[in-house]
């Protein structure tokens, strides 16, 4: 949603990323993965809702995982639900960081910080 | 874990469980709540086991000790469950003993309000829990719940902006809408995403449906750990001056719960209606 999007990125200039790209819709989010790869400028993070209209979330990461240049890239889900069983599939699929909704400022910077450090170790 | 509810009459006792596999442990579990009631003059038992895929010989071996001394006392006793659990029952000899019903309105119709009523009393109250929390972590606001009542029955909620959602599932079913005056939103809006808001723009009009879906999904978590199995649609946003969201069943009964808090008044409506069969919307 677009509310959601704007915290995030509000979140994500806090904390010193400049290029931020955004889509409302996981196929559009994954275009915009190619797209930019294409473009020799990849996109280094990936921050999708869960629930979105066309694909899921949990769909973007499995189809970003099946294509072998964005295998080890990093990618954050972010949901509503904290059940076990959602959790548990998302990891199977290969999610890098997992946040549940509500959360602090604090706690999604730290979440995305996890995962940036992991992923560029120099950093 | 069983659990179980008595009828407002304290003439009909369900006793639910939330087992996929009923083994020894839950049926004694069972057995033990249904011996706390062996003093009451209960017409029925109804073992609600619909959440269960299959009862295993000895856990119906208890069961059947259990309800013994029941039905010296010409109390009925029924199980409604899924049909493989039934079938095994039937297989067994045993619905001489217990009624097989695949649905609770099957057995005693007036059973379905009572469980309705119950169902929607432990939803709201874990709604109204998730909402207080979603408000103190997502916007740092500490939300105060004002006296429910029915709709008609109180003053009409000034509501300018509001996100409404239908909830099903096989015990419960109805919606939610979640209701805010425009001044209230801004200032919830600009706590929520950290930077100031002074009017509504297309950036957070769908904010409301993002906090609705937030404390449902608290909500949802926590009653699903008691066999609600709870699903939800996807909530829609409507905008306009002394807004009333209906649900679609609009002559149905709804219940408003006005919020006070530092930053303004809210509302939250919930309406409810009869038991539903399993639905595969998400």
């Amino acid at each position: 949603m677009a509310t959601m999007r704007q915290l995030v990125k509000g979140q994500l200039r806090n904390m010193g990323f400049k290029c931020l790209y955004e889509a409302d819709q996981g196929d559009s989010g994954f275009g915009m993965l190619v797209a930019q790869h294409t473009a020799k400028e990849p996109i280094g993070l990936v921050l999708s809702d869960w629930n979105m209209p066309t694909m899921t979330g949990l769909d973007l990461l499995k189809k970003v995982r099946a294509t072998a240049e964005f295998k080890t890239l990093p990618f954050m889900l972010i949901t509503a639900e904290g059940e076990q069983a959602q959790v548990v599939e998302a990891i199977k699929s290969g999610v890098s960081n997992y946040l549940v909704k509500p959360f602090t400022p604090a706690s999604i910077q730290e979440k995305i910080a996890q995962v940036w450090k992991k992923h560029n170790p120099g950093a | 874990m069983a659990t179980h509810i008595l009828s407002a009459d304290q003439r009909t006792l369900i006793i639910r469980s939330d087992m996929s596999i009923l083994a020894e442990d839950e049926a004694n579990d069972c057995a033990k709540l249904l011996k706390e009631q062996t003093e009451a003059s209960l017409e029925k038992v109804i073992f609600d086991f619909r959440l269960s895929q299959m009862i295993a010989l000895p856990a119906l071996r208890i069961l059947t000790r259990a309800v013994s001394g029941f039905i010296q006392n010409e109390t009925k006793i029924a199980v409604v469950g899924q049909k493989d659990v039934l079938r095994f029952i039937r297989d067994q000899g045993l619905n001489r003993i217990f009624e097989c019903h695949s649905d609770m309105t099957e057995i005693q119709p007036e059973v379905a309000p009572v469980v309705q009523k119950t169902k929607a009393l432990e939803f709201l109250n874990t709604t109204l829990e998730a909402l207080a929390y979603t408000f103190k972590v997502s916007t740092n606001t500490e939300v105060s719940a004002g006296k429910a009542y029915v709709r008609g029955s109180g003053p009409e909620p000034k509501v300018e902006i509001a996100a409404a959602v239908g909830l099903f599932s096989h015990s419960f079913s109805g919606s939610l809408v979640l209701g805010f005056p425009d001044k209230t939103y801004l200032a919830v809006m600009s706590r929520f995403i950290g930077q100031e808001y002074t009017e509504i723009t297309s950036d957070i009009q769908d904010g409301v449906a993002e906090l609705l879906n937030i404390v449902l999904g608290q909500a949802k978590t926590a009653l699903n750990q008691k066999g609600f199995a709870l699903k939800q649609a996807i909530p829609t946003v409507s905008r306009g001056r002394n807004l009333q969201v209906l649900p679609a069943a609009y002559n149905r009964r709804s219940i408003i719960v006005p919020y006070t808090s530092e930053i303004g008044p809210f509302y939250i409506e919930l309406t409810t209606g009869p038991e539903t069969k399993p639905s595969s919307s998400s």
